[in-house]
């Protein structure tokens, strides 16, 4: 009687040996778990405070553990030396091919132990989002992304190894590991943090949500992650699919699904993917009628934001309660934040929530009064539309941006000589036009 | 009737002939290695397993020369070859260690099992298939590593002096497998133990300083010795092989 772990030829995982017992990684694993929670702990608070701290935690916790399981993997490569009695140089098999079995099997396992390792900042973070929605995917992305990376070092360790010592095998795999790492960090590094494994690195950026924004260093992240899982699960798929009757070539291919349907979900979704922080508290500043609040966060930032428009919307929209949402906020959560007064009442306008867009505090000057007169010149009104109001809408906007800023309008400006010689007087006699996106050509040029 | 014949087999490391002119064939049966240290042993069994290429000379299996790619995948799937000392996934049970073997060495993947299987059962490690390799024995891991070596049923066995460091009753027990799977297969052995060559040996070949000198039957091998002048006659005939007694 044979072992039924080892019945190739039945079940509906027909063709998948895999001749290592589980328990074989359980000490990377525990090794695994403990680096990453060490690290996180000196990484930042711990618990983490915030979604916003469990993301950078989580990120910033992924080298070492990147490294150990690397390592761990390049010393498993080591049966695969040129003393090897179960993969012997002069075996059958195309080396490989040899080599790709056995990266998938170790693939599976690591990252098993690695998604094992982070259960304590999954219950902080399901803790922390007491909405219950917290980030699956960044999670399993986590998991993927390190499992490949170890599967890099350890086919690296597993060629090298036949020709080197364990040392040397371990030493260049962690090399090539760390260079694999380094070019998502010199492509992701940010004024908040660094991803070490590229998916994704802007996350937290645009505090408190998650994903919403992409740059092109992001994308070529995203692509060096895509063509790394790619090339993995080929090489798998090319050794498990020559093999075996039609059965065992259809369930290996079953099994292939899942992780390239996470990869494309991965890729794919991650972006739009928006997470308020739960957590999060509003500081709030009175100027006239106008109230401007900013997460706690960015409380330096109330006093900039709350200055530089509050002049402006008391002479271009006098007697209008105005609530200013900065920094950190976004009114489609206002109501779950706590700080934030009744909104009813208030025309609301988003200012400022790009941070990591101005690189000084004149930058961010600029960028508010810039949101500010996006929200005078009333083309959020305007929407898709297109004709004549809402080309005078952005008309508007680029006149009032350059004269909040600079006190004057641009010299190639459309600006009539009624709007150039007092501003506010002629929005205040336009304004209802202006909010409803119906100006006329007529009325701008009087 | 297959056999393997090599012919004028040189190999060289760093400069120097660490096999020169090797001619022999070795037919069905066990075939001994012997010879001092450095003679060249284990650098034979490895030219023969593939692992070294040769410089000069050639290989051929069952009448078919050893010469193309295809012929070295033929070759290949027809060796078995068990190191000095060899690695395996200590951490992982007998079983999965042949059946790895036997999936490595070509054997399709429905077909695994059942050759692991065959293989311990030769090699009496049945009982201890589901046992991790780190916990067995010198004598069980040196039968483990023989069961891997067999998985895929080789025509061509290669043991570099697979009883070395072994207790005497394991020494028994390989010596019992190793005359039993003789019988369809040939077998090739170095070995320091010149009293395995009576109770186990067809064949024997003795090397020097990478030179064939000596290579015949056991009878022709035990004629050289010398019960009178050394403690036993089976050391007297290697010790007088070595100084050239036996050339033709």
């Amino acid at each position: 009687m044979g072992n039924p772990r080892h019945d190739c030829s039945r079940g509906m995982f027909a063709g998948l040996v895999f001749p290592w017992h589980p328990a074989e990684l359980l000490a990377p694993g525990l090794i695994i778990v403990v680096v990453g929670l060490a690290s996180s702990r000196l990484c930042g608070d711990w618990p983490p405070r915030t979604w916003h701290d469990v993301a950078a935690t989580v990120r910033e916790s992924q080298l070492p553990a990147v490294m150990v399981s690397s390592i761990a993997a390049a010393v498993h490569a080591t049966v695969l030396s040129k003393d090897s009695i179960i993969e012997p140089a002069y075996g059958g098999r195309p080396v490989a091919k040899r080599l790709a079995r056995e990266s998938a099997v170790l693939w599976c396992w690591v990252s098993l132990c690695y998604a094992v390792g982070f259960i304590p900042l999954a219950v902080v973070t399901s803790r922390v989002a007491t909405g219950g929605r917290f980030d699956v995917l960044s999670y399993l992305s986590v998991a993927f992304g390190v499992g490949t990376l170890a599967v890099v070092a350890f086919v690296i360790a597993g060629l090298v190894s036949r020709r080197c010592p364990r040392l040397i095998a371990v030493a260049v795999s962690v090399g090539a590991v760390a260079a694999c790492c380094a070019v998502p960090v010199a492509l992701s590094t940010n004024p908040v943090g660094v991803s070490l494994l590229a998916l994704a690195p802007y996350w937290g950026l645009e505090f408190p949500f998650v994903g919403d924004a992409l740059s092109v260093a992001v994308t070529v992240s995203r692509i060096c992650f895509a063509v790394l899982s790619a090339v993995c699960s080929v090489t798998m798929m090319g050794a498990w699919l020559s093999r075996g009757s039609m059965a065992h070539r259809a369930a290996s291919l079953l099994w292939l699904v899942p992780p390239m349907v996470m990869v494309v979900v991965v890729t794919s979704m991650q972006p739009n993917l928006v997470v308020p922080d739960r957590d999060a508290r509003a500081v709030c500043r009175r100027e006239g009628m106008v109230l401007t609040c900013v997460e706690s966060s960015y409380s330096a930032l109330l006093s900039p934001v709350s200055d530089g428009v509050s002049d402006v919307y008391e002479r271009f929209e006098p007697g209008v309660p105005k609530l200013v949402i900065g920094a950190g906020l976004h009114a489609a959560f206002l109501r779950d934040v706590p700080g934030v007064p009744d909104a009813d009442g208030y025309r609301v306008a988003d200012v400022g929530l790009g941070v990591s867009d101005a690189d000084t505090p004149r930058s961010y000057r600029d960028m508010v009064l810039g949101d500010v007169a996006r929200d005078l010149s009333g083309v959020s009104a305007c929407g898709e539309a297109s004709g004549e109001s809402a080309d005078i809408a952005y008309l508007l906007w680029r006149d009032l941006e350059s004269y909040l800023r600079d006190g004057e309008f641009p010299d190639d400006g459309d600006a009539g000589p009624g709007m150039a010689s007092d501003p506010a007087s002629w929005y205040e006699a336009r304004r209802e036009p202006i909010r409803t996106c119906s100006l006329s050509w007529k009325d701008w040029n009087r | 009737m297959d056999a393997l014949t090599c012919r004028d087999i040189a190999y060289r490391y760093a400069g120097n002939r660490v096999l020169d002119g090797i001619s022999f064939r070795a037919p069905n049966g066990i075939s001994i290695i012997l010879g001092p240290n450095g003679a060249g042993k284990s650098t034979l069994l490895r030219v023969l397993a593939t692992e070294l290429r040769a410089a000069a000379g050639t290989i051929a299996y069952a009448g078919h020369p050893v010469a193309t790619e295809r012929d070295l995948r033929w070759f290949r799937s027809a060796v078995g070859y068990l190191p000095q000392r060899f690695s395996c996934m200590d951490h992982a049970s007998v079983l999965d260690n042949v059946v790895y073997s036997a999936w490595s060495h070509g054997v399709a993947i429905r077909d695994c099992e059942r050759a692991a299987d065959r293989a311990l059962d030769v090699t009496g490690l049945r009982e201890h298939a589901r046992t991790a390799a780190r916990r067995l024995s010198g004598g069980m891991r040196q039968r483990m590593g023989m069961a891997c070596a067999i998985a895929h049923a080789p025509g061509i066995l290669l043991l570099d002096e697979p009883t070395v460091g072994i207790d005497p009753r394991q020494r028994l027990e390989i010596r019992r497998f190793l005359v039993r799977y003789a019988e369809r297969a040939i077998v090739l052995m170095s070995t320091h133990i010149v009293d395995e060559v009576p109770t186990l040996a067809n064949r024997v070949l003795v090397l020097d300083s990478g030179h064939m000198v000596f290579d015949g039957s056991v009878e022709r091998f035990r004629s050289l010795g010398d019960e009178r002048s050394y403690s036993t006659l089976w050391e007297s005939a290697y010790i007088r092989a070595l100084e050239g007694a036996g050339r033709a």
